[in-house]
């Protein structure tokens, strides 16, 4: 365990993010902007998972961008930009999901809403819709997904799609390995289950 | 879809680890040699891998095309107010910075710690009370204990306070590791740069108000 899973264009890929992180240290929004787009996609991805609410991970997107900028002097290449990045935006998430008055977008268990997307964007504007549809296919998986313990779908979102270690998964966690692996194991049995039980 | 033999239940979170490419090399053959003869744990092989493609294929949201914009102006407003801010502290220090360059003046503290030190000392003094105040007040602390985890669509807020105290002791080594500053990242971000600013207005005006007449 242990190994970061970084290889050929991923690893050419962070040494650029290093690169241009650095260039954030000494100055160079330019830099800044080009880190916005290589990462912004990505992380809103992650954060709509994490916070099931389209127009808060957006918000949130912002909110980790102003804390890489804010504490662009105190970054040190010795983790992965990603990782960094991962870690600042898993906290916003968390202060987000504990939020007392938080309205919660995810499906409570009852089921009497089981064909409402658990993801609907803001609004009911044509686009959003087209946008929803778009997402069927993997909805039986979205679907189980959203209904993880958050910790859960953050361990497993961060290792099976973002290609986090288990290492780097813990440390953006504040967790140890090891409860990284049982937490990826949960949660993707939960998810066969799901797509055995012919969901 | 076969039965788990007994022997597949200890094998079966090795699985995902033999997926993520985690196991060390001779548990790894180990786990291989047995999925190699089990039906079972091969077809469970390949749901997991079913289950990360669907993962994979999820659509990614479309970013909004005016976010970066939103961002970098904001980041913008930010360097300017605090090009603003430092310059106000050096026009709050320049009296200091004076009586420093020339030490016959006023006999003025030619060294005093550094305001760095001073802010850094009040900002832990504001983490920790932090901590504490968290402690008490936060009811879900930031971790949940894998170990309870079930099936539980909705955090539930914890009824006791032993939820409170796992979620806070699991988190002082941590904590201590961390610098004033990573604080502002690891525990609550807004709270604490709150914190900061007021501990900033509080040691200036302390400064303003002492003058340094009790250093001299
Ligand atoms: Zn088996």
């Amino acid at each position: 365990m242990g190994e970061p899973k970084v290889d050929g264009p991923a690893l050419d890929a962070a040494k650029e993010d290093v690169r241009l992180m650095l260039a954030c240290r000494a100055g160079d929004d330019v830099a800044f902007g080009a880190l916005f787009r290589r990462w912004s996609s990505p992380l809103l991805r992650y954060l709509e998972r994490m916070v099931g609410d389209a127009a808060a991970a957006e918000e949130l997107v912002q909110e980790t961008f102003l804390r890489v900028h804010r504490a662009r002097e105190r970054y040190s290449p010795d983790a992965r930009f990603s990782t960094w990045l991962y870690t600042i935006a898993n906290h916003l998430a968390l202060n987000e999901l504990r939020r007392p008055h938080r309205h919660r977008e995810h499906r409570s268990a009852d089921g009497d809403d089981a064909d409402r997307e658990p993801l609907a964007l803001a609004g009911d504007s044509p686009r959003a819709e087209e946008a929803i549809d778009t997402r069927r296919l993997g909805s039986a998986v979205e679907q189980a997904l959203s209904q993880l313990p958050e910790r859960q779908r953050a361990a497993l979102w961060l290792t099976a799609v973002e290609g986090l270690s288990y290492a780097e998964a813990a440390s953006t966690l504040e967790t140890t390995e090891k409860s990284v692996k049982a937490l990826v194991h949960r949660a993707r049995s939960a998810l066969a289950d799901n797509l055995h039980s012919g969901a | 879809m076969t039965t788990a033999r007994e022997a597949c239940l200890s094998f079966d979170e090795d699985l995902s680890a033999l997926r993520d490419g985690e196991l060390e090399s001779e548990r790894a053959a180990e786990v291989e040699a047995h999925v190699e003869g089990c039906e079972h744990c091969r077809a469970r092989l390949a749901t997991f891998a079913a289950v990360d493609a669907n993962l994979r294929g999820l659509a990614a949201p479309r970013v909004c095309a005016d976010l970066e914009s939103r961002v970098l102006a904001r980041v913008a407003g930010e360097r300017t107010a605090s090009a603003q801010r430092t310059a106000a502290e050096e026009g709050g220090g320049e009296g200091r910075r004076a009586g420093r360059e020339s030490p016959a003046g006023r006999g003025r503290a030619p060294r005093r710690p550094g305001r760095s030190f001073a802010v850094a000392v009040a900002l832990a003094t504001a983490a920790a009370a932090l901590v504490v105040y968290l402690g008490l007040v936060r009811s879900p602390g930031p971790l949940e204990p894998e170990d309870t985890v079930a099936q539980r669509p909705v955090p539930q807020v914890p009824s006791s306070a032993v939820r409170d105290s796992e979620g806070l002791a699991a988190h002082p080594a941590d904590l201590d590791a961390l610098s004033d500053e990573d604080l502002s990242v690891a525990i609550d971000l807004e709270t604490l740069e709150d914190l900061e600013v007021i501990t900033n207005l509080e040691i200036l005006e302390e400064l303003g108000a002492s003058g340094g007449k009790d250093r001299g």
